[in-house]
């Protein structure tokens, strides 16, 4: 899926261009001592009915009921199901079931706040948290000019996302960006709804804060957007 | 007592012990519960070949050679891009760790894995402070246990304690007028943490 971003300038023009998560990979390989790489493969290793909590049968099992299927385990092989049992499986789908493993159709969706002692604060209906990156929403320029030798030690700018243009026009916009925040040696802090929240990159996903870096050289331009949910404070 | 973590910058040699800074010791957590109609928590299990429920754990991944034979994890070596094997990253705690000074931008490049709090005993503090004292950003390699690779950590102060950043250096790449790439990306998966409180 090709993904936008509609951004705004400081003289509060905005453009719609396409963005990407600039993340490096692992740049070592884990193989056998002759170079072969080893296959992965999904196996299943047990089922519902070969749980201990389905072969007991109660809620809240007693020693003596251990002990009955402790001796149950030595005559019988209820736990293994030797026609499934190491089968390698590709794709399962995800469900709700109840504490007795058997589908559940309607659930109620509430999400608890714990506070940093990991005490619970509250519990409430889960909000859902729509993207505010594009479409009806623009990612606002807040004309807050951040110092880059002020803000690097005080938010952890945790994932980066290189804005990209996508026609001659939206090369000049975010040159002239680019150039300004490079020239400034700063940051501009972005905005998502009026120009004050969080931006939200996907549907459902989490708030954060956005700096906006620049750099140029020559005819070129790097524009980076960092997304930061935490401070450098001390425990 | 914390192992302690032994750093040489600029030749001064300096120890002190780490603190993993956990966002949710800081902001607070959110959890998602799940409940039925009469108010019982579900929990999430797999349902596989559409028949088949199976409860959380009851998969398992195992590694294969060429032959379909089962390869234990620690018969695995690190190998580079050129193919050539690779020697152990030693981890931080069994060696000196040899700080380099960098600039701002390759501070600035890097995806962040996690932080820690370098906890500083109290007679050491004013060693720490002079090699700050003009806001130093120092790289090392960080491996907390030995493997094949380590991370990029940058230590940093912000001005009244010492943290370590750890994660991975980025290249980024100038875009000239004519670069026009239009990337296809997936959408990243969400989690469920407490929403961002801070300012």
């Amino acid at each position: 899926m090709i993904r936008y971003i509609q951004i705004e300038d400081s003289n509060k023009i905005d453009a719609e261009i396409t963005f990407k998560s600039v993340k490096k990979g692992n740049q070592i390989y884990m193989a056998l001592e002759n170079g072969e790489k080893p296959l992965n493969k999904r196996v299943l290793k047990s089922t519902k009915e070969n749980s201990l909590d389905f072969l007991i049968g109660k809620k809240t099992p007693t020693d003596d009921d251990y002990i009955e299927f402790s001796e149950r385990l030595i005559h019988k092989d209820d736990e293994i199901d030797f026609e499934l049992f190491g089968k390698f499986i590709d794709k399962v789908d995800k469900i709700y079931t109840n504490q007795e493993l058997k589908p559940v159709f309607n659930v109620n969706i509430s999400e608890q706040i714990i506070d940093p002692k990991g005490e619970l604060v509250e519990e409430k209906e889960k909000a859902y948290s729509k993207s505010n990156i594009s479409g009806e929403t623009i990612v606002k320029w807040t004309g807050k000019y951040m110092p880059k030798k002020k803000l690097f030690n005080k938010v952890v700018l945790a994932s980066k996302y290189q804005l990209k243009h996508i026609n001659g026009l939206t090369f000049d916009f975010l040159f002239k960006i680019a150039k300004d925040l490079h020239e400034k040696d700063s940051f501009m802090m972005l905005g998502g709804g009026k120009g004050n929240e969080p931006i939200i990159i996907n549907d459902g996903g989490k708030p954060y804060r956005a700096f906006l870096e620049g750099r140029i050289k020559d005819k070129s331009y790097i524009l980076i957007m960092h997304l930061s949910n935490q401070e450098y404070k001390s425990l | 007592m914390a192992r302690k973590v032994k750093f040489n910058i600029n030749d001064t040699l300096l120890e002190s012990g780490i603190v993993k800074v956990d966002r949710a010791k800081l902001y607070g957590s959110t959890k998602k519960i799940v409940r039925d109609m009469n108010g019982n928590e579900c929990v999430l299990s797999n349902l596989y070949n559409g028949d088949r429920i199976l409860p959380t754990g009851s998969i398992s991944q195992v590694l294969l050679d060429n032959e379909g034979l089962f390869v234990s994890r620690s018969a695995l070596v690190g190998f580079n891009s050129s193919n050539k094997k690779v020697d152990k990253v030693s981890s931080i705690f069994s060696i000196d760790n040899k700080c380099e000074k960098v600039d701002l931008d390759e501070f600035l490049s890097v995806n962040v894995k996690s932080i820690y709090q370098l906890a500083i005993e109290e007679g050491d503090q004013e060693k720490w402070k002079i090699l700050f004292a003009n806001d130093e950003i120092y790289h090392f390699i960080f491996n907390y246990r030995e493997d094949y690779e380590g991370d990029d950590a940058y230590i940093i102060t912000n001005g009244s304690d010492l943290f370590i950043t750890v994660g991975k250096k980025n290249d980024f790449e100038f875009l000239e007028q004519n670069n026009i790439v239009i990337d296809d990306e997936e959408e990243e998966e969400i989690d469920d943490e407490l929403d961002f409180s801070m300012f």
